[in-house]
């Protein structure tokens, strides 16, 4: 079958930046990240395209989380540059409200165990549980539970942290 | 009713079909048995209930722009959402039962599935000893165990604090299973409670029997292989039917065993409360009982 890279990346693209986003938490890197998958798609041109992207994307935030670490010295001399004032008002407001989510949500993905998260987030992205299964190397009857593990604990997860912020916010406002 | 023919469907199963995951042949049998077990409903119920949080949470996780419309709005938390809604539903459904006479309300098959809506309003018909002898009361006590046995489909609590379970329990708390901490039921339990040692505690419910009078105590634990097991403790009055019905449910309880008893000063006398724990689980009954020796009080 003749490989359809256009097909693929109408289909894939968004669910790829969305994978690779919540590895590295950065919308820049994750779209440059996701670009560099579909590249590659287009030079092996693999036969089931879809798996193939996602395990090349899981192994590109790896070896982006290794370059991170690397690059973390530099990263602490940045943080004291000035940092540019934000403007004022509710947008404001809501990023900052969307962002204090999103770190509520990072901190509780965090918890789980990299099988755990790794599956939850590849059945986000919309593979089917033999697709994961092949991915991750797991048979597909251990997919549902893992999956039924891993959804347990995020919720219970995110429910911790987001009582844990909730007491820091009562405690400041206090 | 809510015995069958066939083992319940494990958690993982229901996630599965859920996700669109089985085969048809499994779907069809999934959903058949979903029509004849209630113990099942409410696990089910429990899978979807996780399921559309788990979405609702990794939906945050995504780029500005990327996001996917979310299923509710988002300003107050899922979770406090999802307590208030359900002690809404609990209050509409706990309202309409506490309008219904005991004798028509017991036959009738919707308090079957609202036995997992508001378990304290059935379990006041526990109390209802001219009801002994019906089969119908007979089934619909061992539900209310197994209800008090299942994990909570809601954890009833806003911020550390203990929604009521149904109106009666506002009023008269003795009616009512309460889901509260380890900590909090230690306390209720003068610091002595039994539990298997060396597992961990996931959840507990009491159930007040009046001043002066041991509450009875559901600890719910988690075996290492994930399986759940309980912990029943109170005064022997009140564990010797919980024991019973939890036998006649189709879990497996351990032989009863006596502990330590309480002595209460009431006045210038004091009472000697005779404690009975069992353990139930659903394994063997050698496998139940042989936990026992993992009891320990605290």
């Amino acid at each position: 079958m003749a490989f359809d890279l256009e097909g693929l990346y109408r289909t894939t693209y968004d669910s790829v930046v969305r994978f690779l986003y919540r590895k590295v938490w950065d919308a820049d890197r994750a779209e440059d990240l996701a670009q560099e998958v579909f590249m590659r798609a287009l030079h092996h041109q693999p036969e089931k395209p879809r798996s193939w992207v996602f395990a090349v994307a899981a192994n590109i935030a790896r070896d982006e989380a290794r370059s991170a670490i690397r690059r973390r010295k530099h990263l602490v001399l940045l943080t004291h540059e000035p940092i540019a004032s934000p403007s004022v008002g509710k947008e404001v407001e809501e990023r900052m409200d969307s962002e204090a989510r999103q770190a509520e949500v990072q901190r509780a993905l965090a918890t789980l165990t990299p099988r755990d998260r790794e599956v939850l987030l590849l059945w986000d992205a919309g593979l089917s549980y033999p697709e994961i299964a092949e991915q991750t190397g797991l048979a597909v009857g251990a997919v549902g539970t893992t999956l039924a593990r891993a959804r347990k604990r995020l919720v219970a997860a995110h429910d911790m942290v987001e009582e844990a912020d909730e007491q820091v916010r009562s405690s400041a406002r206090a | 009713m809510s015995r069958c023919a066939r083992p319940h469907v494990p958690e993982e199963e229901f996630h599965a079909w859920l996700d669109r995951a089985l085969s048809k042949v499994q779907s069809a049998e999934i959903a058949e048995h979903l029509l004849g077990c209630l113990i099942c409903r409410a696990a089910h119920s429990e899978a979807v209930v996780t399921r559309d949080r788990a979405n609702t949470i990794l939906a945050f996780a995504a780029p500005v722009g990327r996001r996917r419309a979310l299923p509710m709005v988002q300003h107050t938390s899922r979770r406090r959402q999802s307590a208030i809604a359900a002690a809404v539903g609990v209050l509409m459904v706990g309202g309409w039962l506490a309008n219904q006479p005991a004798t028509l309300a017991l036959p009738n098959p919707r308090l079957s599935t609202m036995a997992f809506v508001a378990p304290a309003m059935h379990a006041s018909f526990l109390e209802a000893g001219t009801l002994q002898g019906d089969p119908i009361y007979a089934g619909q006590r061992r539900l209310t165990i197994e209800v008090a046995l299942r994990p909570q489909m809601v954890r009833p609590t806003v911020r550390g604090r203990t929604l009521p379970l149904a109106p009666a329990a506002e009023v008269d708390p003795a009616i009512g299973w309460e889901a509260i901490s380890w900590d909090e039921a230690l306390l209720a339990a003068g610091g002595s409670l039994a539990r298997l040692d060396g597992l961990p505690v996931t959840g507990v419910r009491l159930q007040r029997n009046g001043a002066g009078i041991r509450p009875t105590f559901f600890v719910k634990q988690r075996l290492p292989d994930g399986r759940a097991v309980w912990v029943i403790e109170g005064p022997e009055d009140r564990v010797e039917p919980v024991h019973a019905a939890v036998e006649a449910s189709g879990l497996a309880s351990s032989v009863a065993l006596r502990t330590t008893p309480d002595y209460v000063t009431s006045g210038e006398s004091t009472v000697r409360t005779l404690r009975l724990v069992t353990i139930a689980a659903a394994m063997p009954k050698d496998s139940v009982d042989a936990l026992t020796a993992k009891l320990r009080l605290e």
